[in-house]
């Protein structure tokens, strides 16, 4: 009887120790854009949704107000000096109020929820709609982003959005002793996603979406890192120098 | 044998001097408010940065009655309740919500819930409640909250896993862990209770806390009865795992603290029915959709007993029992809607609501006539052209 | 427990809350088949998932690109005295339940209450009510909108219902406000039309 359970238990190990690390992809292109379709177009860069706070030992997210201001000064500023890289004008996201705000904050929900529909349901293995697995990138915030790009005299938008919730050391040791069982246990959460819309259209036509991005935003050296990731294969940027 | 962790509590607060223990009402001074304050410390500004979010959203929220009357009747309530000094720091959001409660932020947003504006009978009654979430902020309760939490659930994880490690059972040690947490709450819960107590005698308003509680307890019972379930028992001391004194205690508490102030101070009731009852629909509407039927037919029941009975709150209880639909229901709502349409102000929506009861009775013709009366004083009802269905047209 | 045993235990605990998500299931409803919902069959003019549980016992719910852009629920007969969504306790929390004698207004109530209660909507509002026959049965078409807490995305959604042989058939449907309720609209009527039951 032994035998059987040492048997049942190595065969269970063994699957949840040999089960991918989450495979996915990260990011897609839609079909026929690229750089030359980028050429001379004004891009707005819709001011990016931060967040960054600290994931407790138990798994709660908890608010950090001070590392989500530095967060956001340090990638304002990365996104600044990166503006040299990129072949396009960068506009700002207009101050506007009224009917005009509220659907802009509409626009950026929606953002949101498809990339996080994109994350979930395709680029993640396990769970891929039938839908849309094996299918080309094309996805789309509706043409309502017209009048976007009619206010803002931008034909591309940039949305960007980062929610990381630092592993504290409880959450560490946590898995530290999970590991002792074998068993895999994330700790923090490091969300970024960034993606290219034409507003003319609303098509999606460039995202990057991944669940565990790397480069610790607090400081500028991580924060390079993070908007380097984010900006991986982004097809208006000029060539750059490995770093 | 009760705990009373109260007395402690006032013991270490200096908060209020009473002058003199007279009958008179201005006997109890307010100290100087220290105004609303910056936060300090790592946790307390990652919650302010949430909330302020929070607030943004939450003014443009379809959850918010936007009736500018009504919010400002309840801030004044506030106002009287805790003094203007005080009440300047905070904006009332009333919440389209069938639970009984109010809620306060460290940034001055209070909201109030439309289930607790359906709850309570009179303006003291009402400031009891402000009173108390009041107290909350004062006492910068929120922020203990959150930071407690967060070292109780790291334990106690710790703990799980430290102990199937090395195979030894832990439940006790961890429930140990979670029973402290919610001590702590509690002792939180007594002291914004208290404070309330101390703001009310300090106010126009007469002590009025504890038949809102008794009230908490009977609208349970009777949503229990009509599910079949038994009365929860009578519970004297809290649990372990209780966030609040248990409602005995606190009628308890209320009740000893307004037999000790006497009759000084003013109910304002008719002022109360008098601000809610253009809103009475609204403010019920989430009750009775709930689908609680024992909890919103209690409710209703004191609202009438205490304010009277109006055209809106007949009509309010004839939907309660048209919409449980069991055979006697449409008797029962056929004539409360009849009751309603007898006095002045009745909505439109009580010829509907008589018409269908007529329908489901068999009674066709005077179905169709009421139905016909409805469409004739709402010709642009969402529901229209179902009602036409009816009507054969 | 035999410490073999208890390990085992721990590790498949561990394993179904740690690791992957769930392999929910999917299916693949494709174009031109008509599909059976218990009593109501569909037939979809383009591809849809189905998600491997069931909103209700005579429900399924499809997608096409994840529940948050859209969302179909069908409802292939509700005996009389069945909630319409799946009930977790009767006596605690207990549901509308369907009465076979309900009138069209009262049907439409019916939804509203249901659909309320079962995503916990505080923020809920019928635009329109139309007549509308569904599945061949005289019916009743509903227009609605709500927001989920928390949440700046408004959404819509459309529900059909009519009864037959005394019981209750349902098609609903759900999405974002901006572009998706609206751009798939069309397509979930003929989708809606094309039920029999």
């Amino acid at each position: 009887m032994g035998r059987k359970y040492l048997a049942a238990l190595a065969v269970l190990l063994f699957t949840i120790l040999s089960t991918p690390s989450i495979a996915q992809e990260k990011g897609a292109v839609l079909e026929g854009f690229s750089a030359e379709t980028l050429k001379g177009q004004k891009i707005l860069l819709f001011r990016p949704s931060v967040w960054v706070g600290e994931q407790s030992t138990g798994g709660m997210p908890e608010p950090r107000a001070e590392w989500t201001e530095t967060a956001r000064e340090l990638l304002d500023a990365e996104l600044r000096l990166r503006q040299a890289d990129f072949n396009n004008e960068l506009l700002e996201e207009p101050t506007l109020i009224g009917p005009d705000a509220d659907m802009v904050a509409e626009h950026k929900a929606l953002f949101n929820t498809v990339a996080h529909s994109v994350m979930t349901y395709q680029f993640f293995y396990g769970n891929r709609l039938p839908t849309r697995k094996n299918k080309a990138f094309d996805w789309t915030l509706g043409e309502g982003t017209r009048r976007i790009a009619d206010l803002s005299g931008a034909r591309y938008g940039l949305f960007i959005l980062t929610e990381d919730q630092y592993g504290s050391t409880g959450r560490k040791m946590m898995q530290l002793f999970a590991m002792g069982l074998g068993v895999g246990v994330t700790s923090g959460v490091h969300k970024g996603y960034a993606g290219l819309v034409d507003l003319e259209t609303g098509q999606l036509v460039w995202l990057n979406a991944d669940g565990q991005m790397g480069g610790d935003v607090r400081d500028a050296e991580g924060m390079k890192k993070r908007v380097a990731q984010l900006l991986e294969d982004f097809p208006g940027l000029k060539a750059m120098e490995m770093q | 044998m009760m705990v009373r962790p109260l007395l402690l509590v006032l013991a270490g607060s200096a908060l209020f001097f009473p002058i003199s223990t007279s009958a008179q009402k201005q006997e109890f001074v307010r100290p100087p408010y220290a105004g609303a304050y910056e936060p300090q410390g790592v946790d307390e500004r990652g919650l302010w940065m949430e909330i302020d979010e929070f607030e943004r959203r939450v003014q443009k929220a379809a959850i918010v009655m936007q009736s500018h009357e009504l919010t400002q009747y309840v801030q004044s309530v506030l106002c009287k309740a805790v003094g203007d000094d005080r009440c300047a720091s905070v904006r009332v959001y009333i919440i389209k919500d069938s639970s009984l409660n109010a809620s306060m932020y460290p940034n001055g947003m209070m909201f109030v819930h439309t289930g607790l504006l359906a709850r309570v009978h009179s303006e003291a009654e009402l400031a009891a409640i402000l009173g108390h979430e009041f107290g909350h902020f004062e006492k910068r309760h929120s922020l203990n909250d959150f930071r407690k939490r967060r070292t109780l659930t790291d334990i106690s994880t710790w703990v799980a896993i430290a102990g199937s490690y090395a195979r030894t059972p832990t439940a006790d040690i961890r429930n140990n862990l979670v029973f402290s947490y919610y001590r702590f709450s509690r002792t939180q819960e007594s002291e914004a209770d208290m404070i309330s107590v101390e703001y009310i005698r300090a106010s126009p308003y007469r002590l009025r806390a504890s038949g809102i509680w008794q009230r908490v307890i009977d609208e349970d019972t009777a949503l229990r009865k009509e599910r079949g379930l038994r009365k929860r028992r009578k519970k004297h001391a809290p649990n372990l795992l209780d966030s609040h004194p248990t409602h005995i205690q606190r009628i308890e508490f209320h009740a000893e603290k307004e037999a000790e102030a006497g009759n000084s101070g003013d109910d304002a009731i008719a002022s109360y029915r008098a601000a809610t009852a253009p809103y009475l629909k609204e403010l019920f509407d989430p009750l009775i959709r709930d689908n609680d039927f024992g909890a919103a037919d209690y409710v209703i029941r004191q609202r009438g007993a205490a304010l009277g009975w109006d055209a809106q709150l007949y009509f309010l209880h004839a939907e309660l029992f048209r919409m449980r639909g069991h055979p006697r229901d449409f008797v029962t709502a056929r004539d409360l809607f009849q009751k309603s349409l007898d006095l002045p102000d009745s909505p439109a929506e009580s010829w509907r609501g008589l018409g269908l009861c007529a329908m489901r009775m068999g009674e066709h013709d005077a179905g169709q006539h009421a139905l016909t009366k409805y469409l004739e004083l709402q010709p642009d009802a969402t529901d229209r052209a179902t009602v036409k269905l009816l009507l054969g047209t | 427990m035999s410490i073999v045993r208890r390990i085992t235990a721990i590790a498949g605990v561990i394993a179904l809350v740690f690791v992957s998500p769930a392999f929910a299931g999917w299916k693949l409803m494709p174009a031109g088949s008509p599909v059976e919902i218990k009593e109501m069959t569909v037939t979809p003019s383009s591809d849809w998932s189905r998600a491997g549980s069931r909103p209700g016992k005579q429900g399924r719910v499809w997608t096409q690109d994840g529940f948050g852009l859209n969302a179909i629920e069908f409802f292939g007969g509700v005996p009389a005295g069945e909630p319409l969504y799946r009930e977790r306790s009767a006596k605690h929390d207990p549901r509308p339940r369907f009465d076979s004698n309900m009138l069209a207004p009262e049907l439409a109530e019916f939804f509203e209450r249901s659909f309320r209660v079962q995503n916990a909507l505080t923020e809920f509002t019928v635009d329109e009510v139309k007549v509308a026959p569904f599945g061949g049965h005289q019916g009743i078409a509903l227009f609605y909108s709500y927001s989920l807490p928390n949440d700046a995305l408004k959404r819509r959604g459309v529900a059909r219902l009519a009864v037959a042989k005394d019981r209750l058939f349902v098609a609903n449907f759900y999405a974002p406000q901006l572009h998706y309720f609206p751009s798939a609209l069309p397509q979930i009527e003929a989708l809606m039309d094309s039920a029999r039951f």
